[in-house]
């Protein structure tokens, strides 16, 4: 498995339809004010953020869900992580077992989002060999581009009766253009060649709910788990 | 850090700097500006894609969180305000009953935020925003269903009453037994008697659906 870095974490809790979030949650949580507090009136989306683990957290509730996000400090270029795979989402893991298990509304549905970055690659077709030992498909023709694979691959919940876990996951061999421009004119290279792999594991919109506090935390380490999975033995169709 | 001043730099009225500059005007990419910046250089990280146009595919699973277009906001605002120009009547069609199921097929991942927003806004009087509800009940697609049922539920805490009525009446054609613990609360929290019996109503022949969502016998 190659060793994979977290550069973004996110959980996200959909609430049931007669519950809500409490306004003070960052406080709860964090103990102080959120550096920023922000409303969005178009999508009613309350996004209270702040210092967090090194990085940055933002808790975002809207009437239908509340995200919990965790991004690195921004460094000077956009290869920043969290930390190594899993250790790197420990933090918010433990902040969203400690609402979970406080003052959690009734939840319908949870999902745990992160994005996977590789070590480092020599350049875009040893990126795609990599792939290749992770998922199907990947070309192996000399200058091919723009690889995308994503795919759910669901299945039963080991913890829960009649749910299921959605295992979505999208990959690439990504890398930035690095642009620099003088007076007279712009110089490029492609630079961070890696590879990527943006999970999204989730349990399916169709289970009713509402989970018990026992059963959110529960249902929280089998996502973990099958993000670990996927992370260690990729996705093969 | 770049530093220019141990930059190849080409003339800038070359073709290789012209086709270069050319070539990353004319491409729709990605952009991750760098603060970063040295004396007389600065540094942009863009990701690497040869497309000229950017559309992701788009993934029933996924959980992100949906943005909701203008595009959409706006086919919602039009419909809202057709609906409210026009009589709206029992078993009459509408500009509701003609175009909701469309524009929401169209822009079915932002389904859920998109139709509270409607409902709360003040531009949408209750008898439309009850008739978006009905209507919204009388849709027949799986993959949106648990989106609807989740608003028709949230519809049942609204302010006025025609709009929890409205819902009521949504969740009866839906015909989903998942429903009924949002009813019961409903019901027990509702203040005007002539919905609480609405809501009793729905709530009965909810609970007389069997597994396969068919009316069960009762005891006369």
């Amino acid at each position: 498995m190659p060793a994979w870095h977290i550069q973004t974490a996110r959980i996200t809790a959909f609430l049931a339809p007669d519950s809500s979030v409490s306004p003070s949650i960052w406080m709860d949580l964090i103990g102080e004010d959120s550096a920023e507090s922000v409303y969005k009136k178009a999508s009613a989306a309350h996004d209270d953020s702040g210092p967090f683990a090194e990085g940055k957290l933002t808790i975002q509730r809207q009437p239908t869900r509340i995200d919990f996000r965790h991004e690195p400090a921004p460094g000077p270029t956009p290869h920043q992580f969290l930390g190594s795979f899993p250790d790197g989402a420990r933090p918010l893991l433990e902040l969203s077992r400690r609402w979970l298990s406080g003052s959690a509304p009734s939840i319908v549905r949870m999902a745990l989002g992160l994005v996977l970055v590789s070590d480092e690659v020599a350049d875009v077709e040893a990126g795609y060999r990599e792939l290749g030992t992770l998922v199907d498909g990947a070309p192996t023709q000399p200058g091919a581009t723009d690889f995308h694979l994503q795919v759910n691959l669901p299945r039963d919940s080991t913890h829960v009766a009649g749910l299921r876990i959605n295992r979505l996951s999208k990959w690439s061999v990504g890398g930035y253009f690095e642009v620099a421009t003088g007076r007279l004119a712009a110089v490029t290279q492609l630079v961070h060649i890696h590879l990527r792999a943006e999970l999204d594991v989730n349990t399916n919109p169709e289970f009713a709910g509402p989970f018990g506090q026992e059963q959110a935390m529960s249902v929280l380490d089998e996502l973990l788990v099958a993000a670990g999975e996927i992370a260690e033995r990729g996705t093969k169709l | 850090m770049a530093d220019s001043s141990t930059l190849t730099v080409p003339e800038i009225d070359s073709p290789d700097v012209r086709n270069e500059t050319s070539r990353l005007l004319s491409t729709a990419i990605l952009w991750h500006l760098v603060s970063a910046a040295t004396e007389g250089a600065r540094r942009c990280f863009l990701e690497p894609t040869s497309a000229t146009s950017l559309t992701a595919p788009a993934a029933d699973s996924s959980t992100a969180s949906p943005e909701v277009s203008e595009e959409f906001r706006a086919d919602l605002q039009r419909l809202v305000k057709a609906a409210r120009e026009q009589p709206i009547e029992d078993g009459m069609s509408n500009p509701v009953t003609k175009r909701l199921q469309t524009i929401l097929a169209r822009h079915r991942s932002a389904m859920v935020p998109a139709l509270v927003g409607v409902l709360e806004s003040r531009q949408t009087p209750p008898i439309v925003a009850a008739e978006l509800l009905k209507e919204l009940g009388r849709i027949r697609d799986r993959v949106s269903h648990p989106h609807r049922l989740w608003v028709l539920a949230y519809a049942l805490r609204a302010a006025s009453p025609l709009t929890r009525d409205g819902a009521g009446l949504g969740l009866a054609r839906l015909g989903d037994r998942d429903a009924l613990t949002y009813l019961r609360a409903a019901i027990q929290r509702e203040p005007l008697d002539e919905i609480r019996e609405d809501l009793r109503l729905v709530a009965d022949e909810l609970a007389a659906l069997d597994d396969d969502g068919v009316p069960g016998s009762r005891d006369l």
